[in-house]
């Protein structure tokens, strides 16, 4: 999408406001041609040689007029533009957050601090073009009623003021690509630091415990000593580019003084006419900065839309510009919730040769395959790195498969990301996050939910007793990613999350790390109690394991092997090793035995 | 109480000292600009003067090209004011940003809990930002528009008194309003920022956490909450606009009215014969000129207010103490640090207590497991420890020395922890072992990783140290990033450590194998594990068990292990079960 697409979408988006804010604008800056005109009457007055004070001060009286009328107006539209500014403002930042919510989620294509940048930074770029494309209109009908005018009072010291204009669009032209270039660098130095001011916050406790507030002071020095550098370099050029054609015409005045002596002195150029000529010049000048800083802005927001359209995923970059509602009127509808379709209950899951690799890494996953049906537990187990987790977020669309397919009831999903949510999955991440909101809005996402099913979800994950130790229950804020909470409170708070989606599969990866014995024991076991319950579990507990249909055993990245605990134990060394270490004081036998027991009991 | 405008320019004029001599320039060249603005109208007039009388024209081409001369000089003057005032705003803002985050870093975790990163890039980045726009141009603009304004004023008393002093009242006038109602803004500025900041925190809070937000239909709740988010800031912003544009146009009404006098008058003295035509035109000049100081004082009255409420959000966040008060101890034992607890007692809040009078010793070199339900204060008991938190009664000692009476600095540099959560910056490998800490040679991060098997992994990296770890580590498994952690904290060779279930999110074999190397780094230091999974604590030496804050047990883990009416000989015996059910 070029700058030029873009910016018609934009205008085409509220076409009312551009056009109140054109009109207004318009009056605005072209009202100067009046003062300019009042007051090359004034001085001819002045030199016809009366002595009628009234007769005199007319042209001034009216000349201040429109002076106020002209602020009036300032006031006015400057009310209009504010509105359009938070237009603006609103539908790219909505575009863009509803363009990275698409993305799949552990594969994004900036970090979270870098990302602001985009909504804050890039979006002010497109505002502040926006303005001039809003003062353009008035500024033309100036500039173009000042040539005319000065044209008729004489044509050649007009040419040699308009003049000018050519060359330093021309230049402006020539200058472009410097110009994107150094505002490219200055967006970058940006980006970095409120990239690490966001990463520095994150990792507040361990930059304390780390002393490593001095180390991290100094790379916050050096990023910002190189944002300075690269600001002023932008700056001082869009500071040059924007005043070249104020600095030329200036300059112009003087070889205007210069061509019109002989005029002057010849009588055929007058007081009024030399009044109304610096009147006009002053106000001039900024009209064809503006024209020279308009072609220099198109070009430099080449880059702000690039980087705002990374935010969005192949073959959707041009929805930055979607004409999309941004309810800053009124309330916002309330979310939708998810239609149930009878046909996608979940019957069996089927994942064929499935593969990921992180890009610049050999890790990944390669060629995995299984097959789960309805109300089975299928748990993933493997060492640190074996792919556990690349292999859940892959399946469900946070990291693009490479290769592979996924099969619902049959049918092919092709877009797991878009399928795999709430109401047919659901999804606690390794290591959860919580946002600062109240614990019951984490647990409910915001949902008018019944007490009953509050009630049933909290006993599910075992949180029943912790609301009452909590100061205010579920009321209690958790703060940013849920610090206010232990880690097994924010585990148990974000698998509640997940059941209160009431999905027909569960993905737990490593739902118990954070959670000692007992609680994980409930846990299960309060599950298990509930009908028609279908599991996809990453684990390398026994609690887990034992409790298996099936259990996909991983190797770097790929199926080492599968089948029942007890099958897996006869057959498979990793999982033996696996299994061992978990009880490292308890002999072999044991377990085996343990499971046999466990396959007899469930047999 | 907000504080007084003077106070806050005089707080903004600390950061302007480092910065002097570029300052001192800055003047000299917007001084010696001014004197040339105030030069050309001069030569006007007498161009106009001797075009109306009978001269030569040569005069009148001198007069020209001294114009044109001034005016190149003007351009060139502007454009290195433009420059330095740049320069000297992003070195002073930059030296605010340095001292915020210096600042908020030191502050206590009571702060850090509540602040989302978007906030804090808000605080730290988009406040400083705005001030420094007004940095930036209140140097070459307000400045500069006061001494042009003066410079006319002066010289207008020269020429025709009367008329100089009607100007001068009504810029005086305006100056009186301007500064009655500069700060009509300020606070719907500050709510406007305040909104804005919550704003940005909820984006970049879910950008953060977009796993959890897609994979559990969040996504459309999030859009509804960010109309809200988005609406405030509307809002707000629109009301903050147009209050903050007042002063400006209050200006431009008196102004017009001011000019409108004057010329009035000029034209009275004028037909009186008391200026020349010359004269007359050099007022409409001048008076053309004041246009522009007042509209950008008008104009940097909106950027003020901006910066003020962005100077007032700042020296709040400066003003904020850490509950946290230092000692000045700084000498510690050498070698492993024994630590005691003498009736400690302690709550998040006041109504809610999590340790009751907990009271123990551990000899220098000692391992103590720490056991209990998850919220029995086991994690409390670390942070007290490393005062992230202060007790609210009781002593705690290291090595002998009560730790109030310890600087951080002391502390930090002989105490460490591992959490589960592990935190990642988008950086170098490198940056990330040794948390930007220059003074680390590779070889000694090489040695540690590979103690702790962490090596290999290193090595498969395509740049070895110096890869970068891609958007926050996000291709790094947990497991990993828990190594990472340990790694980390071994580099800083702790004589006192705390394990916070380091080895939670490994797999039994990965743990099995690390376990070796986190017993030999344990040996040349005390050692305080806190675990769920009871096989872990294996080779401690000393075992406590925590229930609801108070200690349940504690005692030599052979002898609590043996004992099976013990708690800790019980929690065995159902861990085994449970492990084998």
């Amino acid at each position: 999408m070029t700058v030029t697409r873009f910016m018609g979408r934009l205008f085409s988006y509220t076409p009312s406001l551009i056009i109140i804010n054109g009109l207004l604008w318009g009056l605005f800056h072209s009202l100067p041609v009046g003062i300019g005109l009042g007051m090359k009457w004034f001085f001819d007055r002045a030199t016809a040689g009366s002595n009628d004070f009234f007769w005199l001060a007319l042209p001034l009286i009216v000349v201040g007029l429109v002076r106020f009328v002209r602020t009036g107006t300032f006031f006015i539209a400057f009310y209009q533009w504010v509105r359009y500014i938070y237009h603006v403002q609103a539908w790219l930042r909505r575009n863009m957050l509803a363009g990275i919510m698409r993305w799949p989620g552990r594969n994004l294509p900036a970090s979270p601090g870098e990302a602001m940048t985009r909504f804050r930074d890039d979006v002010d770029e497109v505002v502040e073009y926006v303005e001039s494309w809003v003062d353009f209109w008035g500024r033309l009908i100036y500039a173009a009623a000042c040539i005319v005018i000065m044209a008729r009072i004489d044509w050649k010291i007009t040419a040699v003021a308009i003049l000018p204009l050519v060359a330093v669009s021309l230049f402006n032209n020539l200058s472009g690509d410097r110009a994107r270039r150094y505002s490219a660098s200055n967006r970058e130095a940006t980006g970095r630091i409120t990239g690490f001011i966001a990463e520095t916050f994150g990792a507040a406790q361990a930059v304390k415990l780390g002393q490593a507030e001095e180390h991290v002071l100094g790379r916050f020095e050096k990023l910002n000593e190189n944002r300075r550098k690269a600001a002023l370099r932008d700056s001082l050029f869009k500071q040059f580019m924007q005043s070249l054609n104020q600095h030329v015409l200036s300059i112009c005045t003087g070889v205007i003084l210069l061509v019109c002596a002989a005029e002057m002195k010849a009588g055929r150029f007058t007081v009024g006419d030399f009044a109304l000529f610096t009147s006009y010049l002053t106000t001039f000048s900024f009209s064809v900065s503006l024209f020279g800083y308009m072609v220099f802005q198109h070009k430099r927001l080449k880059i702000g839309l690039d980087r705002m359209r990374t935010l969005f995923r192949p073959g959707e970059k041009d929805l930055i510009a979607e004409h999309s509602e941004i309810h800053i009127y009124g309330e916002a509808p309330e979310a939708e919730e998810p239609k149930e379709r009878e046909e996608d209950r979940l019957l069996s899951l089927e994942v064929r040769g499935l593969s990921y690799s992180y890009p610049d890494s050999d890790n990944g996953i390669q060629d995995v395959g299984f097959r789960l049906t309805r109300g089975k537990f299928l748990v993933v187990t493997g060492r640190v790195g074996a792919g556990k987790s690349t292999l859940v977020r892959t399946l469900l669309g946070l990291l693009p498969k490479d290769e592979g397919t996924i099969h619902w009831n049959g049918r092919a999903i092709e877009d797991p990301a878009e399928f795999l949510k709430p109401p047919r999955s659901a999804y606690t991440p390794q290591v959860p996050r919580l946002f600062s909101d109240t614990l019951r809005e984490n647990i409910t996402q915001g949902k008018d939910v019944a007490p009953e099913r509050l009630d049933r979800v909290l006993r599910l994950s075992v949180m029943e007793r912790d609301i009452k130790t909590l100061e205010n229950g579920l009321d209690t804020l958790v703060g940013p990613r849920g610090v206010m909470l232990s880690g097994g409170q924010i585990q148990r708070a974000a698998t509640a999350r997940m059941l209160m989606t009431g999905s027909d599969l569960f993905i737990f990866d490593d739902l118990s790390s954070a959670l000692d014995v007992e609680t994980e024991k409930t846990l299960w076991e309060r599950l298990f109690q509930e009908p028609d319950v279908t599991c996809i579990a990453v684990s390398h507990r026994r609690a887990a394991l034992s409790r298996a249909d099936h259990i996909l055993v991983m190797k770097d990245g790929k199926v080492e092997a599968e089948g029942t605990l007890a099958e897996l134990l006869e057959t498979s060394a990793e999982m033996r090793l696996l299994w061992q270490g978990e009880e490292t004081s308890s002999a072999e036998t044991h377990g085996e035995d343990a499971a046999r027991e466990k396959e007899s009991v469930r047999g | 109480m907000p504080p007084k405008s003077s106070l806050s320019m005089s707080w903004m004029l600390q950061y302007l000292r480092p910065v002097k001599g570029r300052m001192a320039l800055l003047l000299l060249l917007l001084l010696a600009t001014t004197a040339l603005q105030l030069v050309n109208p001069l030569i006007v007039q007498r161009f106009i003067d001797r075009a109306n009388e009978s001269g030569a024209l040569s005069g009148l081409l001198t007069l020209a090209g001294l114009y044109l001369a001034i005016a190149v000089l003007i351009q060139l003057f502007t454009i290195s004011v433009v420059y330095l005032g740049n320069d000297v705003s992003w070195r002073a803002t930059n030296r605010i940003r340095g001292g915020l985050l210096k600042h908020a870093l030191r502050l206590d975790m009571k702060f850090h809990n509540v602040k989302t990163p978007g906030e804090m890039i808000e605080r730290i980045d988009g406040d400083v930002t705005h001030m420094s726009n007004f940095f930036a141009l209140f140097i070459a603009k307000i400045v500069g528009s006061f001494v042009l304004l003066a410079g006319i004023l002066v010289y207008m008393f020269f020429y025709d008194w009367p008329i100089a002093a009607v100007m001068t009242a009504f810029t005086v006038a305006s100056i009186c309003v301007m500064y009655a109602i500069r700060d009509m803004g300020v606070n719907a500025s500050q709510a406007e920022r305040q909104a804005s900041a919550a704003l940005f925190g909820l984006i970049e809070e879910r950008i953060a956490g977009i796993e959890d937000v897609q994979a559990n239909g969040g996504v459309p709740r999030l859009m509804n909450r960010y109309h809200r988010a988005m609406r405030k800031v509307f809002l707000t912003g629109r009301r903050a606009w147009m209050l903050r544009v007042m002063p400006w146009n209050v200006t431009v009404v008196l102004f017009t009215v001011a000019v409108t006098a004057v010329l009035l008058l000029s034209v009275r003295q004028y037909l009186n014969g008391h200026i020349t035509l010359g004269t007359l035109f050099l007022f409409f000049q001048y008076t053309q000129m004041l246009n522009e100081p007042i509209e950008q004082l008008g104009d940097q009255m909106q950027e003020f207010q901006k910066a003020k409420s962005g100077m007032r959000r700042t020296r709040e966040l400066l003003s904020l103490r850490s509950e946290i008060k230092e000692g000045q101890e700084e000498w510690l034992p050498e070698g492993p640090l024994s630590v005691s607890f003498e009736g400690v007692s302690f709550g998040y809040n006041e109504d809610h207590r999590v340790l009751h009078d907990v009271s123990f010793e551990l000899k220098p070199g000692e391992r103590l497991g720490l056991v209990g339900r998850t919220g029995s204060g086991k994690s409390s008991i670390s942070r007290l420890l490393l005062r992230l938190y202060n007790s609210d009664r009781g002593v705690i000692r290291i090595g002998g020395t009560d730790i109030r009476n310890l600087s951080l600095p002391a502390l930090y540099r002989r105490v460490g922890m591992v959490t589960q959560d592990v935190q990642l910056f988008d950086g170098t490998l490198r940056d990330n072992l040794t948390l930007f800490n220059p003074n680390l040679t590779d070889e000694e991060i090489l040695r540690t990783t590979e103690q702790l098997g962490l090596r290999s992994w290193i090595d498969a990296m395509p740049a070895g140290l110096d890869s970068r770890l891609s958007s926050g580590g996000s291709s790094l498994s947990a497991g990993e990033a828990q190594l990472f952690a340990l790694t980390r904290v071994f580099l800083t060779k702790p004589s006192l450590i705390i394990l916070d279930e380091p080895s939670s999110r490994l797999d039994a074999a990965t743990e099995a194998a690390l376990q070796t190397a986190v017993d030999q780094l344990l040996a040349q230091c005390t050692g305080i594990v806190i675990a769920h999974r009871l096989s872990t604590l294996d080779n401690v030496d000393k075992i406590m068990v925590l229930r609801q804050g108070r200690i349940a047990e504690f005692g030599s883990r052979e002898a609590l292990a043996s004992d099976p009416t013990s708690e800790y000989g019980r929690l065995l015996i159902t861990n085994r079960e449970e492990e084998l059910a």
